[in-house]
Order: structure tokens, then C-alpha cells, then sequence
């Protein structure tokens, strides 16, 4: 038996003849980037895990349904995107982004990589808290983006819409994160 | 080669703003991802156990399944991370030692609220059962918890002669509640060193856990932990009685647990 782990198309292929030891594997690699994509989603660590927790539930028992060759991680993050949506609906509260940004790290640190933008500690958080001051669709989309590293066509499955509503929602709530930056509000 | 440059602020056009957010996101602190995965495989393992005991109705009852299962498990020495369920008590194995204790002495909450007896009497979807023992006397505080359907009922007393303080300081627990076909929603966590044997009380199997720690949970309806640092007394004896799952914890010998057992009227 060689030693190479299995490809993700090979444990749902495992998963689907009722392996659940490999939808464990399946669900360990994706837990991470699941839990963050709920959390973005429904703004609570609680609501997260349970939304994660039930999106893999579900996708389980959806296996039968997943096209063979496709990707998995769209289609996980759609799942338990769905979830965590119905939990911040049933909770009827606004999403507030509840992410902190960490303090320990030096803004004026040594060697910085050139092809990023090095912020100071206080632009960090001034970017922060406009991107909190958006509205709950522009946040969502501006965290999936860029703090959940999700592709725009990731972004596409999880939110449910055409590629093209995710440019151009994208796009949108660039130009409004800026001007909120700018202090002129015009959120139209 | 290319240097940072400080960034013009507010950034100047949408890549510059995109490659402040990249910064960002680098430096955000998300909370600790929990442990998904494990979670996820046992409700996939009980949805399945629980499909299969609704298909097959002249298959053996899962309780005498979960004893065979068990004894076989003690028989091989096993302490593996394996799942029993027991009317609605799940009882696992777990790898190494616990983590550390509470600092609390008794954390009631994962009891329920503190009610009278009467109380509890009324509550409770069952004939609540009281030891008759004159050693031990009436139960000192009687906690009610809405879970599972019928609820449970737990009877506490401090530390007694011959009931020593157990580390978070209660001397015997005595806790009902219905037994159910429903996922476990009380679990109990056995570790290194932890042995298990099966036995009778008044002729109804049972099983009496000691030796090592083990930490005691209950599941709410969706399948969450809740007080996993709860632990509260000592070596356990569980049987299950006319549908209900009874537990005397915190009894020095299985002969003491036994004798509580049996006088619960």
C-alpha cells in the first residue's frame, strides 16, 4: 500500500460506500476554513461551529448528489454557508464582524514582504472598523473575499449567485468600503 | 529589488485597498476552531445506529448489544475512543489523562436548577426514586434539568461518613432520568485507567465504573457539549430500572453503591 494520503475525490468517493472514517478526514481538512466561513457569515463562535458542524451533517447525507470530479470545497463552504445563514436569520440579530485585529504583531516589523502593503497598527484597525461599518451584504462579501481567501467563484457557490452578481456586488462594495474610508459615507 | 513603501492613506484606488485588506486579514484573530470533525462522525454514527434500530425491530435490544459490545471491550482491554450508549447515557473511552479540574467546587449548572423535592416530583415525567438509608438520610440539594424529555432529576449530599468528599467536593449523587432511544444526551467520558464491570442490581444489569476519573457531559438538542469540566464524584454504578436509567455516583465500593441502589424507593 503506498503511503500518499487520499485526494478529497477519493474520500467522498470512500464516504459515499459508507466509510465514515474518510468523511471524517474529508471534514478535518475543511474544518477550519468552514468554521471562518460561518463565522463571517453569522458572527458568532457558538452559531459557527453548530452551523459547521450541521453543514457537514447535511453534506453527508447529500454525497449521492455530488458531482463526481467536481470540487469539494464549494460545494462544503455552500452547505455550511446555508447553515450559518438560517442561524443568523433565527437569531435576528445583525451580523456584526467580531473579528479583533491581533495586536502582537510590530507594524514597522523587519522584512516585510514587497509585494503587500504593510499597514501600522492604527490603519489596521481604522480598515477594521469600516469594514464593520458596511452593510451586512457588503460585509459579508468584502470578508469571504479577502479574510476567508475564498475565489470569486467560491464566493459564487457559498452566496448562491452567478460569478458575474459576485464581481459586480464585489465591485460595488469595494467602491462603498472606500468611501466610508474617505469619511463621505455615500453608501447609496 | 522591490521595497514596501508606506501605504498613501486612505488607500488611493481598489488595489490599493485590496492589498490593505490582504494585510489585514493576515493579522485578524478568529477564535479557536473547535473540534468539527470528531462531532460530526458521531452524530453520523448515532443517526446511523439509530437507523438501524428502527429497521430492525427483531434484532437484539440495543442495551443487550451495548453489554456484549462492552464486555467484549473489557475483555480485550480496550481503552479506545468507542462509544456505548445506554438509554440516553453515552459512555466513551478516551486516550490519556483528563484535563485539569474545575476550579469550581460544584458547577450546578450542568445538574439544572435547584428545585425542591416536591418540585422535582412534579417536573419530572417519571416516578422520582429517593434512597431510603438511613446513613445517608434525605438528599441535601435535588436539582431538575429539562433534558432529556421527562427530564432529570439529581439528588446531591455533601460529604457523609463513608461517602468522603470526591475532588469537587460532593459525596454522593443520585440521578434519574428516562431512558430513551434518542441520541445520547448524557455522556460520560472514561479514561486511562478507568475499568468497567457488569453486575446486578435487584436483578437488573448494571454496570459499575471505577478506578480513574472520568468527566461527565450532557448533549443539548443540537448535539452541543456542555460542561465538559464537569466532574463530578467518583466511581459510578448504571442500570436501568422499568424505563428509567438511575446512577448512584460517589459510593466508595460497589457493595455501598449497591446498597444505595437497592433502597431507592
Amino acid at each position: 500500500m503506498e503511503g500518499r494520503p487520499l485526494t478529497d475525490a477519493e474520500l467522498i468517493e470512500e464516504a459515499r460506500g459508507g466509510d465514515v472514517a474518510a468523511y471524517e478526514e474529508l471534514v478535518r481538512r475543511y474544518e477550519e476554513l468552514a468554521f471562518r466561513t460561518a463565522y463571517l457569515v453569522c458572527g458568532d463562535a457558538d452559531d459557527a461551529r453548530d452551523a459547521a458542524q450541521e453543514g457537514f451533517v447535511r453534506a453527508y447525507g447529500a454525497l449521492n448528489r455530488f458531482r463526481a470530479g467536481a470540487e469539494p470545497r464549494p460545494w462544503l463552504l455552500r452547505i455550511v454557508a446555508n447553515a450559518a445563514r438560517n442561524r443568523r436569520r433565527a437569531a435576528g440579530r445583525r451580523a456584526g464582524l467580531a473579528l479583533r485585529s491581533a495586536q502582537d504583531r510590530p507594524s514597522d516589523g523587519a522584512a516585510p514582504s514587497p509585494e503587500v502593503a504593510v499597514l501600522a497598527g492604527e490603519q489596521r484597525a481604522e480598515l477594521l472598523a469600516a469594514v464593520d461599518r458596511l452593510s451586512d451584504d457588503d460585509r459579508r462579501i468584502i470578508t469571504l473575499r479577502w479574510f476567508a481567501d475564498l475565489s470569486e467563484r467560491e464566493m459564487a457557490a457559498v452566496l448562491d449567485v452567478p460569478l458575474g452578481t459576485v464581481k459586480s456586488r464585489l465591485s460595488r462594495a469595494m467602491q462603498r468600503l472606500r468611501a466610508v474610508m474617505r469619511g463621505s459615507d455615500d453608501r447609496g | 529589488m522591490t521595497v514596501a513603501e508606506p501605504m498613501a492613506w486612505p488607500p488611493r484606488d481598489e488595489d490599493a485597498l485590496a492589498s490593505a485588506l490582504a494585510d489585514l486579514s493576515r493579522d485578524l484573530a478568529y477564535p479557536a476552531t473547535p473540534s468539527i470533525a470528531s462531532a460530526v462522525t458521531l452524530r453520523l454514527r448515532e443517526g446511523s445506529a439509530k437507523g438501524r434500530r428502527r429497521g430492525r425491530r427483531w434484532a437484539l435490544p440495543a442495551r443487550s448489544i451495548a453489554f456484549a459490545l462492552l464486555a467484549l471491550l473489557v475483555l480485550a482491554g480496550a481503552a479506545v475512543a468507542f462509544g456505548i450508549v445506554i438509554g440516553g447515557l453515552r459512555i466513551s473511552f478516551a486516550p490519556g489523562t483528563p484535563p485539569p479540574l474545575p476550579s469550581a467546587v460544584v458547577q450546578s449548572r450542568a445538574f439544572g436548577s435547584e428545585v425542591s423535592l416536591d418540585e422535582a416530583r412534579r417536573r419530572a415525567g417519571f416516578g422520582v426514586l429517593v434512597p431510603s438509608l438511613a446513613a445517608i438520610g434525605q438528599p441535601e440539594h435535588v436539582y431538575f434539568n429539562g433534558v432529556p424529555s421527562g427530564g432529570t432529576v439529581s439528588l446531591v449530599w455533601g460529604p457523609e461518613p463513608g461517602y468522603p468528599a470526591s475532588v469537587t467536593g460532593v459525596g454522593l449523587v443520585v440521578t434519574e432520568f428516562q431512558a430513551t432511544v434518542d441520541p445520547a444526551v448524557w455522556e460520560k467520558l472514561l479514561y486511562e485507567g478507568t475499568s468497567v464491570s457488569d453486575t446486578l442490581v435487584n436483578g437488573h444489569a448494571a454496570l459499575w465504573i471505577s478506578g480513574g476519573e472520568h468527566t461527565f457531559f450532557y448533549r443539548d438538542s443540537s448535539g452541543r457539549r456542555v460542561d465538559s469540566s464537569l466532574r463530578v464524584v467518583g466511581d459510578t454504578l448504571i442500570w436501568q430500572r422499568n424505563g428509567l436509567v438511575l446512577r448512584v455516583e460517589g459510593a466508595p465500593s460497589l457493595s455501598a453503591a449497591a446498597e444505595v441502589a437497592r433502597s431507592l424507593r
